[in-house]
């Protein structure tokens, strides 16, 4: 579980409160990611002979300045494991393998890239890591406002997006533009890259209104600027040229962008048994939140109608007055708990208000003015224009005290009684204001304390606001199902895919600075436009709505020297292990100089002329002769350069949570390739064989075993991943039934059983977790480790205490993000491992099996 | 099986008379140095003491959210003689300590109301009252008080104390987090990864092999995965000939010979079913059943926390965290703040009393502070409840630290006459820093890991000890 803090106030500003000195200022101005992209000339290298691309010869370059010399190519078996998880995230499959070490043609290697960015499941892979820079998440977080969901029923509808872009290769800088402003664009009859707005809405949801623009921000200009431009919430960026003023011109844009409550259907299923087995479902549960918003309604103003009388009496005025015995009694009994109800009617009444307008009268009336006046203020008001029933008890009264005139109302409640009912059912069935066939003066006094809306307006979303008025206290009585809504919404298999869509606001309007983050101090309102530090002088204001679509223009745009060239950063970080900046979403002033500059320039460059194209980036990158190295050590060079920042070999890189996870599925041969759809639990019984880019994130408590093995932090914008290496990771290879299964069901694949000898049966095993025949020495460890093994089990038979499944992870909170996602399915055999699925489970824990070379 | 040319790497280790760990992590933290042998670093894993020093391990209890100054360990007569005037200088009106205070223990020391159990122990203690902090908002100060760092990822205080004093340990990671906190606060960030703390979401009611996930065997006997995890030690041998050494690779064999070991002793560590009833009583409060948490005193989340913290420091864990939260008291201070001591009191005052029975007292820093201190005028924010409370306030907080090599029964420093700010012998949370690895042996300049073409320090270029402290 991790904490969260109600964030108070606009605090969250990560500068301290110096001013920048104008030098200071002017040397951040000059930070090379601030000026414009140029395509340097190539350099001038010794050995040409390696030179295959011109990535090649800027790498090259630098190590010969060193007098360094590139690695020998990786084996084709070690370079083929490689390509294959970082364009797809999954291992080769034995056939691959044979099929790239049967072909010599000189374009072999680039037919297997090509076959590989064809796959779907290169969307996958690729998506996962834009998840990772879109802090992902299917729950909102534990700060979101009351009566929200802590679940987000739709949030996969944006993963999903992600996905195909990647994988349709839809060139980058529209891919900003949709993910900022896909509302603003004529889509034409295909909406679906309205889930693509997604990007703003999946963050944490906070009470505070200014802390979700702040996480927008936030994302946004780390995503696509490498800009850490929330650090000036507060005060000027404490290193980068950005002022607050900037700050609030883009909180500007935000504040004027609103979450729409009409989620439009991006994709629904077909299958009209499902759908209208869905459709009941949800009318059911609509039904339920009808019954339990009209069961309050008459709880509330039902309790206040019957004592109003001795609600009065604990009025604000009436305080310090002598409060009735009957009154203390009647609160006694109280059924709501609450000695508020009068105070809730009269908080927001007005002197002219048709039903209390009277008792404000005689509340200001002191105690010894009652006999001298009471009489003569009945009278005025019973000929008065005041609700009828009210004025009609004031006729010939002559209270002596505020409690006399509380027991009038009373009286005059009692009166409304009588219809209370049948108006409550008819205002149910309504869907004006009024209601026909009631007297409107009596439907005035049977809607208090709290007015009844009518049921026929009353969808999911306006209700959940309506409820949301309600004073504290009262809200949490009812039972409302809204999750439960929200759980079929997300998990009925027929639930249509709804997209997380932002409008801009009806007015929208410029952001005042709030001084050091605080947003009652207000300072100068500064414009709707884009940051000073990347758009120069001629700054244009944003006029267009809230100024979104202008916005990612501006980002998406040639002459933003930021936008390519944090991209090509990452690419080039995903492939390699570390980018030319090692910090990917901060390549402001404190971030690292770049290693490889003018290369990362070219690219830059080079990326934006071929139409923003992933995938030719991504083709390009891998066709060099450097991606192409032998990851072998070389001592000496070690000595010179011992991060390998000059790429004179391949980094060993520890393989991500997915792609281990990935991989053990593939082992199983039991791989589901489906791609998209609502999300499956990833780490609990029954399990799922999805990828695991379709697991279920939440934020606010994610599984261990995803801290475990590095997966991204969702809070916010985080596009490197860790790589730990920790005792439990280990423990999960070792004890885990996920892996266990993954053991047994290898040496139930055909290719085990239907082995002649213990040699093949190692050797299929082998071909299935490393993609190739197990050494000598190998196949002669594993037969006198079975041996071995055999023999201890034939003399005392395994046996282990009766186990029993982990208990559920669970969570306090009751909308427990977990318990809603379950997968179909069998759980793991608990019967002890034979020795055969005990080698195999030995194998997986190899360090061959989650290192790529 | 076992011929010389086929021993597995434990095996070998183990022959050589060395633990494997210690080899490893020598050979890791030479590579890290960038010294050329391994033997240059101590094989016990730990970097060598740069003068003597009494503590030895670290049980950090971080009140999350801010505890009041104030209310706690800075009373203000002027401020209560002042309730409800505005102050100039302060955007309200002083809001008076709800709590009295009494002087307690030889030392004299004022103590709150709130904490009537921990007051026996001021005369152990080492009492902060002018610590400041930079940024008081949660998530930053949090980061700032965990790693010494307001933005960029940086290794946290344990990371840094694991990193210095090694694993005395073989089968327990060396900074054990007793779980609620964020990652951040126990990341290695770019540290080798054996140094970050693990995370157990402890809870006095789960069973005991659901401490960790996977902690518990329920397919093959203990014997029977030794066989598996040999055999798949020698697969590495012969994986790792192809690629010279790599300490990524190495550190993963460790970490399967760690986790071996940890089935068995790692739920001994939080049996707590092992300790008498004596003991139970001494970390139980009588406040935890409000706390919400079900069941008996027995169950009591901090105390039964605190008591597996001095299990793990008995086994050699370096540094073990605790956090207890909700300590943000804008509204309704009196009673909340109250509940909160109320839950922390007890049982910390057991903790210290357990540790100076078992005589680990000296070699053991407790320490207990949140992540900023809060202002001492009403917060004008802080709506909704029924009574006043405080808003954030990094100018002044305070904490106090007993045991290893502690100066005991002292106040340091002092704020201005409201405990709104710092003013006497101010200590900045990089001081703090820099005294918590004076205690623990270490010069805060030269504990340096090089990372990137830097020497990193957990104090980045600030932080002065605080002698005045140290015993």
């Amino acid at each position: 579980m991790k904490l969260r803090f109600s964030i108070i106030g606009a605090l969250l500003c990560l500068a301290v409160a110096t001013g920048f000195a104008a030098d200071a200022r002017d040397e951040a101005r000059a930070h090379w990611a601030y000026q414009p992209v140029r395509r340097p000339a190539l350099p001038t290298v010794k050995m040409t002979v390696w030179v295959k691309t011109p990535i090649d010869a800027f790498i090259l370059a630098r190590l010969e300045a060193k007098g360094l010399q590139p690695s020998p190519p990786a084996s084709k078996e070690t370079l083929l494991r490689r390509v294959t998880f970082d364009l797809i995230g999954l291992p080769p499959t034995t056939e691959e393998l044979r099929a790239f070490l049967g072909d010599t043609s000189p374009n072999a290697f680039a037919k297997v890239v090509d076959q590989l960015l064809a796959s779907p499941h290169f969307g996958e892979r690729w998506g996962r890591h834009w998840l990772d820079t879109a802090r992902y998440s299917d729950t909102a977080g534990r700060g979101q406002a009351a009566l929200q969901s802590y679940r987000f029923a739709y949030a996969w509808g944006y993963r999903d997006y992600v996905i195909n872009a990647f994988n349709q290769d839809k060139p980058y800088d529209r891919f900003i533009v949709e993910q900022l402003a896909a509302d603003k664009l004529s889509l034409g009859e295909d909406k679906s890259a309205l889930a693509a707005l997604g990007f703003l809405t999946v963050g944490e949801r906070f009470q505070n209104k200014n802390d979700i623009i702040n996480d927008r921000i936030d994302t946004v200009t780390k995503a696509f600027l490498g800009l850490t431009v929330s650090c000036a919430r507060c005060h000027d960026h404490k290193f980068d040229p950005i002022p607050t003023a900037d700050y609030y011109s883009l909180h500007g844009i935000f504040n004027s962008s609103i979450e729409s409550v009409d989620k439009p259907i991006v994709a629904a299923p077909k299958d009209k048994t499902l759908l209208a087995d869905y459709a009941a479902k949800l009318r059911a549960l609509e039904e339920q939140n009808l019954d339990a918003y009209y069961d309050e309604m008459d709880k509330i103003d039902g309790e206040f109608r019957r004592h109003a009388a001795g609600y009065l009496q604990f009025d604000e005025p009436s305080r310090g007055r002598q409060v009735a015995e009957s009154s203390v009694r009647m609160m006694r009994d109280n059924q709501l708990g609450n000695d508020r109800l009068a105070r809730i009617a009269l908080q927001n009444a007005r002197a002219d208000d048709p039903v209390w307008g009277p008792w404000l009268s005689f509340s200001k009336l002191a105690a010894d003015d009652f006999v001298a006046r009471g009489a003569a203020l009945a009278n005025e008001i019973a000929g008065g224009k005041w609700n009828p029933i009210v004025a009609g008890q004031f006729r010939n009264a002559a209270p002596k005290s505020l409690a006399d005139v509380a027991a009038l109302y009373g009286a005059a409640f009692a009166q409304a009684e009588a219809q209370a009912q049948n108006y409550l059912a008819a205002k149910r069935r309504a869907s004006t204001a009024e209601v026909p066939g009631f007297d409107p003066p009596l439907a005035q006094l049977i809607e208090q304390p709290l007015p009844i809306l009518p049921g026929g307006t009353l969808t999911t979303e306006r209700l959940r606001d309506a409820v949301l008025q309600w004073p504290r206290g009262f809200r949490s009585r009812p039972k409302f199902v809204f999750d439960a809504i929200n759980e079929l919404e997300l998990t009925n298999p027929a639930a249509p895919a709804h997209a997380m869509v932002v409008e801009d606001s009806p007015n929208p309007t410029d952001s005042p600075i709030f001084i050091r983050g605080q947003a009652e101090v207000r300072g100068d309102v500064v414009p709707r436009r884009f940051l000073e530090i990347l758009s120069g002088p001629q700054r244009p204001i944003y006029t267009q709505g809230s100024g979104r679509l202008e916005l990612a223009l501006a980002i998406a745009s040639k002459s933003n020297p930021l936008t390519a060239r944090v991209l090509v950063n990452r690419v080039w970080m995903h492939l390699f292990g570390a980018g030319f900046v090692t910090t990917p979403d901060d390549l402001g002033v404190q971030s690292e100089p770049p290693s490889h500059p003018e290369l990362l320039d070219w690219l830059a460059g080079a990326f934006m002329e071929a139409g923003w194209s992933r995938k030719r980036l991504i083709r390009f990158i891998v066709l060099s002769n450097v991606y192409q190295q032998s990851s072998e050590e070389n001592p000496q060079y070690s000595q010179i350069d011992p991060n390998n920042r000059l790429l004179w070999r391949a980094n060993i890189r520890r393989l991500d949570f997915e792609s281990i996870r990935d991989s053990l599925l593939v082992f199983s041969g039991k791989l589901d390739p489906t791609i998209g759809g609502k999300p499956i639990n990833l780490t609990e019984e029954p399990y799922s064989y999805r990828r695991s880019v379709y697991g279920y994130v939440d934020r606010g408590n994610l599984p261990e075993i995803m801290q475990q093995f590095d997966f991204s932090d969702p809070d916010m914008t985080n596009s490197k991943r860790a790589t730990t290496v920790v005792p439990q990771q280990a423990l999960f290879f070792l004890n885990s039934p996920m892996v266990v299964d993954i053991a047994r069901k290898m040496v139930a694949r055909q290719e085990f059983t239907s082995a002649a000898d213990d040699p093949s049966r190692i050797g299929a095993l082998y071909s299935i977790i490393f993609q190739r025949a197990p050494r000598i020495e190998e196949t002669k460890l594993g037969l006198a480790y079975l041996d071995d093994l055999k023999r201890t089990l034939a003399s005392a038979p395994a046996t282990v205490e009766a186990p029993q499944p982990r208990r559920r992870n669970v969570n306090n909170n009751p909308s427990d993000g977990h318990t809603a996602i379950q997968n179909q399915g069998e759980k793991v055999d608990r019967r002890p491992l034979t020795a055969w699925e005990q080698y195999a489970q030995a194998l997986l824990f190899a360090n061959e099996v989650i290192y790529v070379n | 099986m076992n011929t010389p040319s086929n021993l597995t790497r434990r095996q070998f280790l183990q022959r050589a008379g060395m633990g494997m760990r210690g080899l490893t992590l020598a050979t890791m933290l030479a590579e890290a140095l960038g010294s050329t042998s391994p033997a240059e670093t101590n094989p016990s894993a730990s970097r060598p003491m740069q003068f003597p020093a009494k503590a030895k391990h670290v049980i950090h209890i971080f009140a999350a959210g801010g505890p009041s100054q104030v209310d706690t360990w800075d009373p203000k007569p002027e401020l209560t003689r002042n309730a409800e005037k505005a102050i100039p200088g302060h955007d309200g009106v002083a809001f008076a300590s709800p709590f009295q205070f009494q002087k307690m223990g030889r030392s004299g020391i004022e103590v709150s109301e709130i904490f009537p159990h921990l007051g026996q122990h001021v005369d152990e203690m080492a009492v902060i009252r002018s610590l400041w902090t930079e940024i008081p908002e949660h998530s930053i100060a949090s980061r700032f008080i965990h790693t010494g760092s307001l933005q960029l990822p940086k290794p946290s205080l344990g990371s840094w104390v694991l990193y210095g004093l090694g694993n005395a340990s073989q089968n327990m990671p060396g900074f054990v987090s007793l779980g609620g906190g964020s990652p951040e606060w126990r990341q290695a960030s770019f540290l080798p990864g054996i140094y970050q703390g693990a995370n157990v979401n402890y809870s006095p009611t789960m069973r005991l092999e659901e401490v960790l996930p996977n902690i518990h065997s329920q397919f093959t006997p203990l014997a029977l995965q030794r066989k598996q995890i040999d055999l798949a030690q020698q697969l590495n041998a012969i994986h790792a000939r192809n690629l010279h050494q790599d300490s990524q690779l190495e550190a993963r064999i460790d970490s399967f010979e760690m986790a071996f070991q940890m089935q068995t002793e790692a739920t001994d560590a939080f049996d707590v079913s092992k300790e008498t009833a004596e003991t139970h009583a001494l970390y139980t409060s009588k406040h935890a059943n409000v706390a919400g948490v079900r069941g008996t005193n027995a169950a009591d989340p901090l105390g039964m926390k605190l008591l597996v913290a001095r299990r793990l420091v008995e086994r050699g864990v370096r540094f073990v965290q605790v956090i207890h939260g909700a300590w943000d008291h804008h509204k309704d201070l009196e009673p909340n703040l109250r509940q909160r001591a109320g839950e922390m009191d007890a049982p910390a005052a057991g903790l210290l009393t357990d540790l100076q029975q078992r005589g680990l007292l000296d070699e053991t820093l407790v320490i207990w502070g949140g992540e900023f201190g809060r202002t001492v005028v009403r917060d004008r924010n802080g709506t909704g409840g029924t009574t006043a409370g405080r808003d954030h306030n990094g100018h002044a907080m305070c904490c106090w630290m007993a045991g290893g090599g502690i100066k005991p029964g002292i106040v340091h420093g002092a704020t201005d006459e409201f405990g709104a700010r710092a003013v006497t012998d101010k200590v900045h949370v990089h001081d703090l820093h820099a005294t918590i690895l004076a205690l623990l042996g270490f010069d805060h300049e030269l504990l340096t890991y090089r990372y990137n073409g830097r020497d990193f320090r957990l104090t980045d270029n600030f932080g002065n000890v605080v002698k005045a402290i140290i015993a």
